[in-house]
Parts: structure tokens; C-alpha cells; sequence
């Protein structure tokens, strides 16, 4: 019996001591993962490794967990860096004057900034993850994309875009994964492009025309001519007429890019309108008599006064009288008239002549825009652009209101003298 | 479901190309017409070329159609949207072709003179070039108001087509000299009205592909 017991004894002896012993090896692995993941802790945390800067509870579950919390500080405060860059990087997006897409190496939408929003008329959220052809809705730009994707080389192109009309210019720079593409509405610039192509256009027509005849003048003469001392005579006129009209355009030119320009500063003082009126109808009259026309004026008594240069008013006054006077019949009327309106004096200058046709009326302030050249040939076509310039530089507006063989009457306003 | 997605993909795929095929045709009817407006004889050679890139797409639409029938066995309204976009195709083409029609107008309009400013031909133009894009929007967002609102506008290209008529006929019982020129201007507004139809042929596969009913929603007065 003692013999079992004694056997019993030993065996559970033997049982607590081999668990025992797997129970050490177990928590001798436990401490070793334990230290470890501490380690790695420390490391994503920043701490490097062996570094002299312990923690406080070294080798215990607790400095796992004080090595825990670092490595969270850490990484929000990487994530605040990140929001920090992102915000940057949309603020200089969202400021940037040009469309900007990325796409992602399928061509669809994976980000675009509020100018691309604005040119292809949609908002952000239904163009992301959609395709770069159903935000564009053109061929010709989704081409210039699609190429850049396939080749991985940066493609270019100006395409006027369907529906809108609108001239986009379009630069596809490839990525690793996908392109960024860059759109900018070229519109303005072309229509500025195109005004000044049709500038020079007209400068070069206008200058043409008293050079051939001058030069036609001149060779006739050569040609024997100048022996007839009549003719001779009568030659000489016309080409004094002709050399005045190259040097009226000239310096009217020069005027009208000096107004522009900014470059002559006007003469700001109080001024009786209605003595500027007089004094412009006074320098016209000669010339609307041998017309038959009358000039009449109907100035009201007691206008304030304006605030302008006296000279360049005048000019104004004189510039599109000489127009009314040009596209006038013989016994017309031309009728200069004058009324306030709150803090502005308008000036209307009307005439009974042909009037100008509906189409041509927004364009009649520009230089060298001539409704019929036929009936127009006198004029540098320059006349009412300058006065346009300088009522514009009196902060004053200028239009035009006209109706086809009734007359048209010309208004503009100037500001009054605040007492 | 592996075989859904990669139906979608494709479809989706197609229908990418059916945008940029209704953007080639739109700018073909809006450049033909510039080029008669502008006697832009280079303009008008070019659309004619174009209209064989149309054509190429066409075709490889229809192929894309037809493998994704076969290999993915499309049912009810998948099937239904494919047979739709094989239409669609068919219409588009068709517009391309009356836009080459007015290029080749132009050419033989060459430099003789205008007849009168073109107001109302443009106008036509537009208002077809509009129609088409509106269509297309209107089936890739399955929206049949949107695709019964582009038939009803169709009336107004048949108005100005009557305006136009009217106004080329008058000029003709005027002055005989002007037949050729004046009949060469109906063609071209002939055309564009013919266009106009077609869109709205589209219109009515829009809503036969969402409702599943096949119906004839505007009769046209041509």
C-alpha cells in the first residue's frame, strides 16, 4: 500500500515539475515577444533601437504600453501633417486660374479642381471615378488624353470644344499610374488675337487707299500731265487732300493710343457744358449749312456744372456732330440736347439722317469700324473710338440708339462738379 | 457575378465610345455648316475625310456589341441596351453622313456668291447639334423625360426648315438666276432636318431600352 502511495507521489512530482518547467519556457516566449513588439513600438514611435532613451517601466507589460502611446502621438501628428499638406495643396488647386484632372491609368476622374469643375460645367462629385470623355463630351480632347495614357508621353492640343464652342487649350502629362491633365480656356485670348489681327487689317485698308490714289496722282502727272498747268493744278489739290487725310489719320491714331495709354492726363476742372456745346456747334455751323442742315440747340437753363478737360469734351462734341453732319440728307435736322440724371449730366446729339442698321450698332465705337464704306469714304473711322476713349476716361458712358432712315442719336454722360 | 462586372466594364466601355462618336458627328454637323456660312472649302474637304473615322468607329462599336453577346450572353435589359446602342450607332452614322452631304454641298457651292446671310440654316444647326447631345445624356442616364423633351423640340427644327423653304422658294419666283444656288441652300436644310429625325429615332431607343415599350412618341411633319 505505502508502495503505491509512494509511486503516486513521485509520479505527481514529476507531473508538476515537467509543468512547471513548460510553464517557464511559455512565459520566457511570452517575455520575449513581449520585448519584441516593445521594440518595434519604440521604433514606429521614433525611439531608435538601443538608443540611451528608456522608458521609465522597462521590461513590463507597462512599458509596452507607454511605448503604445507614443507611437499613437506619433501617428496623429503624422496625420495632421498630412491634412496640413493636403489643405495647401487644395488651396493652391483651387486658386490655380487653370483646369486641373488627374486621371487614373483607366482615364477616369480621380481628382479635379474647382476651375475644371467650372469649364466642363459639372461638380466634383459626380465626375469622380467617371471617365475623362463623359465629363469633356469631346472627342478631340478625349484623343489628345488617350494618347498620352497609351504612348506615356506628354501630348498637347487647342481643340474648340462641341456644345460650348468654347477654345480649350489641353496638356496631358503622364504619371506612373495614370495622367494629369491640364485644360485652359483659350476663348479671350483668341478673340483679343483676333481684334488685333483685324486692326492692323484696317489700318493697312485705310492707309491703302489715299496712297493709291497719291500714287495714281503722281505717275499721271509724270506722264506729261504737268504740262497742262490746269490739270496740273487741279492735281496738286487733290493730292493736298489726300496727304491731309494720311496726316489727320496719324495724329489721330497717335491721340487715340495716347487716351488709351493713359499717357495724357486730362485737364479735370468745372465746366459749363452748355458754353462747350455752343462753342462746338459754333466750329460745326459752316460746315452744316453748305450741308442744308440745321444745327439746333436745345440746352436746357441752369445745368450744373460737369467735371472734364474743356478741350477734350469738346473734341467729343466736335468728333460725332461731324458724323451726324456726314450721314445727314440735305435738309435735315441735327439737335444737341441736354438733361440730368441724378449725379450725371447726359449729352444727346440727334440727327434725322439714315441711321444705322441694328447689327452694325454694337460696333460703331470701334476704330475703323465703318457701317457703309460706300457712303463713308471722308471719315478715318476713328472719330467715335476717340470719342468713346475719352468720355470712358471721364468715367462717363457713351452709347448709340437708332432706327434704319428715321436718324440715330448719340448720348453720352459726364459726371457733375460736386458742389 | 464575374461575369456581370465584366459585362459592365465592357458596356461601360462602349458607351465611352458612343460619347466620343456623338461628339465626332455633332462637331461635323456644326463645321459643316460654319464651312458653308464661312465658304471654308478646307473645312468641308475635312469633314468629308472625318466621316470615315466615323464610319470606323461605327463598325467597331458594332464588333464590341456583338462579341459581348456572344461571350457574355446578355439577358432582359442588358441584351436590351446593347441592341439599343447598336441602333444608337446606326442613327449616329446616319447624321454623320447628312453633315459630309452639306461638306460636299459646300464644295459644289465653291466661291459663287451668297445668296442671302444664312440666319435660320445655323439656327437649324444648333438646334440639332443640341438635340443630339441631349439624346446621348439622356441615355446614358436612362432619363426618358429628358428623351421625350429633345423630341418635342423637334417641331422647332421643322419650323425653321418651313421658314427656310418658304424664303428660298420666294427668292426663286423672283429671280429664276437664282435656282441653283437657292435649291443647293434647301438640300442643305433639308439635311439638317433629316438629322434632326435621327435624333430623334434615338430618343425613342432611349425609351425603349428603359420602359421596355417600343413607341413612337413625336410624329415628325416631315
Amino acid at each position: 500500500m505505502e508502495g503505491i502511495i509512494l509511486a503516486l507521489l513521485i509520479l505527481l512530482t514529476l507531473i508538476s515539475i515537467s509543468i512547471t518547467l513548460l510553464l517557464l519556457r511559455r512565459i520566457s516566449a511570452t517575455r520575449d515577444s513581449l520585448r519584441a513588439l516593445t521594440e518595434m513600438a519604440k521604433r514606429a514611435a521614433g525611439i531608435p533601437a538601443g538608443s540611451s532613451a528608456r522608458l521609465a517601466s522597462e521590461g513590463k507589460v507597462e512599458e509596452l504600453a507607454e511605448a503604445l502611446k507614443l507611437w499613437e502621438a506619433k501617428l496623429k501628428e503624422v496625420a495632421s501633417d498630412l491634412d496640413e499638406e493636403r489643405e495647401k495643396l487644395t488651396a493652391v488647386l483651387s486658386t490655380i486660374g487653370a483646369g486641373v484632372l488627374l486621371l487614373n491609368k483607366d482615364g477616369e476622374v480621380t481628382m479635379l479642381n474647382q476651375t475644371a469643375e467650372r469649364l466642363f460645367g459639372s461638380s466634383s462629385k459626380s465626375a469622380l471615378g467617371r471617365p475623362f470623355i463623359s465629363l469633356a463630351r469631346d472627342h478631340e480632347m478625349d484623343n489628345i488624353v488617350q494618347r498620352c495614357l497609351e504612348t506615356k508621353e506628354r501630348q498637347e492640343g487647342t481643340v474648340q470644344v462641341a456644345g460650348s464652342r468654347r477654345y480649350f487649350e489641353i496638356v496631358a502629362t503622364p504619371l506612373s499610374q495614370g495622367a494629369l491633365v491640364l485644360v485652359q480656356d483659350l476663348t479671350n485670348i483668341r478673340r483679343l488675337e483676333k481684334m488685333r489681327r483685324d486692326f492692323i487689317a484696317n489700318i493697312s485698308h485705310e492707309l491703302r487707299t489715299p496712297i493709291a490714289s497719291l500714287k495714281a496722282l503722281v505717275e499721271t502727272l509724270q506722264d506729261g500731265a504737268i504740262a497742262d498747268k490746269e490739270v496740273a493744278q487741279d492735281f496738286l489739290h487733290r493730292m493736298h487732300l489726300e496727304t491731309d487725310k494720311l496726316a489727320q489719320m496719324a495724329s489721330e491714331l497717335s491721340e487715340l493710343s495716347r487716351i488709351e495709354s493713359g499717357d495724357s492726363p486730362l485737364n479735370l476742372k468745372p465746366l459749363d457744358v452748355a458754353e462747350v456745346v455752343r462753342r462746338a456747334a459754333e466750329r460745326l455751323r459752316p460746315q452744316a449749312e453748305r450741308a442744308q442742315l440745321e444745327l439746333i440747340l436745345d440746352m436746357p437753363a441752369n445745368l450744373p456744372p460737369v467735371i472734364g478737360d474743356e478741350d477734350r469734351v469738346e473734341q467729343v462734341l466736335v468728333n460725332v456732330i461731324h458724323n451726324a453732319i456726314k450721314f445727314t440728307p440735305r435738309q435735315g435736322r441735327i439737335t444737341i440736347s441736354s438733361l440730368v440724371e441724378g449725379d450725371q449730366v447726359l449729352i444727346s446729339i440727334s440727327d434725322t439722317g439714315i441711321g444705322i442698321p441694328a447689327e452694325d450698332l454694337p460696333h460703331i465705337f470701334e476704330r475703323f469700324y465703318k457701317v457703309d464704306r460706300a457712303r463713308s469714304g471722308g471719315g478715318t473711322g476713328l472719330g467715335l473710338a476717340i470719342a468713346k476713349h475719352i468720355v470712358q476716361a471721364h468715367r462717363g458712358r457713351i452709347w448709340a440708339e437708332s432706327e434704319e432712315g428715321k436718324g440715330t442719336t448719340i448720348t453720352f454722360s459726364l459726371p457733375t462738379a460736386k458742389p | 457575378m464575374e461575369m456581370r462586372t465584366t459585362f459592365h466594364r465592357r458596356l461601360r466601355e462602349i458607351q465611352n465610345d458612343i460619347l466620343a462618336m456623338g461628339s465626332m458627328v455633332e462637331k461635323a454637323v456644326i463645321r459643316s455648316v460654319e464651312a458653308l456660312k464661312n465658304r471654308d472649302l478646307e473645312t468641308a474637304h475635312r469633314i468629308i475625310t472625318e466621316d470615315q473615322r466615323t464610319n470606323e468607329k461605327r463598325f467597331d462599336i458594332e464588333e464590341k456589341c456583338i462579341q459581348l453577346i456572344a461571350t457574355q450572353q446578355p439577358m432582359a435589359s442588358d441584351l436590351r441596351s446593347i441592341i439599343c446602342i447598336l441602333n444608337i450607332i446606326t442613327e449616329l452614322e446616319r447624321i454623320g453622313d447628312y453633315a459630309e452631304g452639306i461638306a460636299k454641298i459646300v464644295i459644289m457651292i465653291g466661291d459663287e456668291p451668297p445668296l442671302k446671310p444664312l440666319i435660320d440654316i445655323p439656327r437649324m444647326a444648333e438646334k440639332t447639334a443640341s438635340m443630339l447631345r441631349r439624346s446621348l445624356e439622356a441615355f446614358l442616364s436612362c432619363d426618358t423625360e429628358a428623351a421625350r423633351k429633345v423630341v418635342s423640340e423637334d417641331n422647332e427644327v421643322d419650323a425653321l426648315y418651313d421658314q427656310v423653304f418658304r424664303e428660298l422658294i420666294s427668292f426663286m419666283v423672283e429671280d429664276p438666276k437664282t435656282i441653283t444656288r437657292a435649291t443647293r441652300l434647301i438640300w442643305v436644310a433639308h439635311n439638317l432636318e433629316r438629322s434632326a429625325d435621327r435624333v430623334t429615332n434615338i430618343c425613342e431607343r432611349v425609351v425603349y431600352f428603359v420602359t421596355g415599350k417600343m413607341e413612337e412618341i413625336g410624329a415628325s411633319k416631315y
